[in-house]
């Protein structure tokens, strides 16, 4: 009797036949995240506008006849940039989250985890669709806001470098929530008691040196400080760190949270029964 | 010849139909159903106390952020006579954004949970009127808005020195304020037809109104159009009139105020009673 043949599960691993790294499965993915985000359009790009251009118009409104002198004008072109890198931060969160969630609780996950993509792939696609959403909705938020208040925009390529780290940080973040939140209440849970806290205590709207003593601390800590410091720095001019640092800073942070994010995908964590 | 036959029996006639009742039966439960309004009123009640780190924590967080900031970006810290002022105008409006936003997110969240999850049903089919369904709909509104609104003004009331003039006066307006917008939640849960248009309403229309209506500037002091068309929105009345409840400080009298707000209030309520009667995107 020959010997039967091995079965073919038995068989070695063949390597990937489409080279060591999928870029054409990765590509998909995200060109379906960036569709799915670009769908809905006056949602994602420019409801975040609009209500940026809403906050401006309430500090505007609320410094009242300061925001005529010198010092008034200071705390608008203060805010100004943070508003913008605000926005590209939550949209870029937003995105790999909802996406994330929302696939697992219709159940439809199993479409991004049959593919041969590896977790590495995955993560990166889903953070780099992220982070590009994020981008495409700082664009009209930035023009927005350089046509009605006539900011220098000093450093267009730092800017771009900070927004690009930044949004990339933020998505890396989304799916940590998106894989953590299994529930609607969790992602709402999420943003409403660690995103935004974390959002406003970066900058945004204070320097972090007028802030009372433990919370410049949380700031000083908060590696989206750095990210939104040194957009601000880009476009003004002046930073309170300096912009290699911020960067170095910036970069790190993104590294840890994509180290973590690749390897909580890989041991499918709360994606994989 | 002819054979006598034997005679049929006369039919019988058809029995009667039973009368009529001259007048519609009275509803058992007598005029008002006051047990379903209680039902659909406590139906909402859980869903708020279930839902509580969003619908409790979640307004009191966002308040006492944007008091902070805005504390720290233009208020005392900055040490300017402009600066010193901020806090007492800005902290009742606040207080006063966080209830009106409840009211309006519980009713409107309810009817569209109800239509998304296709348990509408479960609202029309009792024997309800639409005023008592809507009745126990904003009375829900009313009482989340105030339960949310009670961490929101003891955080700010402790960690700011604002006065509290007259209570009385302020939960009057936080009760008008707070049933009008229920009322209009109920019209975004009605008209809504995804999540998207509820959010977009909330977006671009009861939050951006509801900012600009003088929660954090004088209306007076605001550019040429805008004082004028504020004053279109009863929303202006109402902060108007809970901030003369704090500092005493008002450009409108009070009681004009106060007439503003339950007319609109009313008008609002006939106008979803109306809706709710017709099945406006309800009934099929």
């Amino acid at each position: 009797m020959p010997p039967s043949p091995t079965p073919a599960i038995l068989a070695p691993r063949l390597p990937r036949p489409f080279g060591r790294v999928h870029w054409l499965g990765a590509a998909t993915l995200v060109r379906r995240e960036l569709w799915r985000f670009l769908k809905d359009w006056p949602e994602t790009v420019l409801a975040p506008t609009f209500s940026a251009v809403l906050y401006v118009v309430v500090f505007v409104l609320a410094l009242g006849p300061d925001g005529e002198n010198p010092e008034g004008a200071a705390v608008v072109s203060f805010i100004l940039p943070g508003l913008v890198m605000f926005t590209v931060l939550v949209r870029s969160v937003e995105t790999t989250t909802f996406s994330l969630a929302f696939d697992r609780i219709e159940g439809i996950l199993p479409d991004v985890l049959m593919p041969p993509l590896s977790a590495r792939e995955l993560a990166g696609a889903y953070a780099t669709a992220g982070a590009v959403s994020g981008l495409i909705t700082g664009i009209p938020c930035m023009v927005t806001v350089w046509l009605i208040f006539d900011l220098p925009l000093a450093q267009p390529p730092v800017a771009l470098a900070f927004a690009g780290i930044g949004a990339l940080m933020m998505a890396m973040m989304g799916i940590l929530v998106g894989l953590w939140a299994y529930k609607w209440d969790r992602v709402e849970a999420a943003f409403a008691f660690l995103l935004v806290p974390l959002l406003f205590l970066s900058g945004t709207f204070i320097p972090a040196d007028a802030l009372p003593t433990p919370l410049d601390w949380v700031a000083r800590s908060n590696p989206i400080f750095y990210v939104i410091d040194g957009f601000r720095g880009a476009v003004l001019g002046e930073s309170t760190v300096p912009p290699l640092m911020g960067l170095a800073i910036g970069t790190a942070a993104c590294a840890g949270l994509t180290l973590l994010a690749a390897h909580l995908v890989g041991r499918g964590w709360r994606l994989k029964p | 010849m002819t054979v006598e036959m034997p005679r049929q029996p006369p039919p019988l006639p058809p029995p009667l139909p039973p009368p009529l009742p001259a007048f519609r039966l009275a509803r058992d439960f007598g005029r008002v159903h006051w047990g379903g309004i209680w039902t659909v009123f406590r139906r909402d009640m859980i869903m708020f106390r279930k839902f509580w780190p969003i619908s409790l924590a979640g307004p009191f967080l966002n308040v006492m952020m944007y008091l902070m900031i805005l504390s720290l970006a233009l208020g005392p810290e900055r040490d300017t006579a402009a600066g010193a002022q901020v806090i007492p105008f800005i902290a009742p409006g606040l207080i006063l954004f966080a209830i009106l936003t409840r009211a309006a997110e519980s009713s409107a969240f309810t009817l569209m949970l109800r239509k998304m999850e296709g348990d509408i049903g479960e609202l029309l089919s009792p024997p309800l009127l639409p005023g008592e369904a809507l009745a126990g709909i904003a009375l829900a509104a009313l009482t989340t808005g105030l339960i949310g609104g009670v961490p929101v003004a003891l955080g700010v009331l402790l960690t700011t020195d604002v006065p509290v003039a007259n209570p009385l006066l302020a939960l009057v307006v936080a009760v008008l304020t707070s049933t009008l917008t229920g009322f209009f939640g109920v019209w975004i849960g009605l008209w809504s037809q995804r999540w998207d248009h509820m959010a977009a309403i909330f977006g671009f229309v009861l939050i951006p109104v509801a900012f600009l209506s003088g929660v954090f500037a004088r209306v007076a002091d605001m550019p040429e159009p805008l004082n004028l068309i504020v004053w279109a929105s009863p929303i202006a009345y109402a902060i108007d009139a809970f901030r003369a409840a704090f500092t005493g400080e008002h450009t409108i009298p009070v009681w004009i105020s106060l007439a503003v707000l339950a007319g609109s209030a009313l008008a609002l309520a006939l106008f979803c009673r109306y809706l709710f009667a017709i099945g406006y995107r309800l009934k099929a």
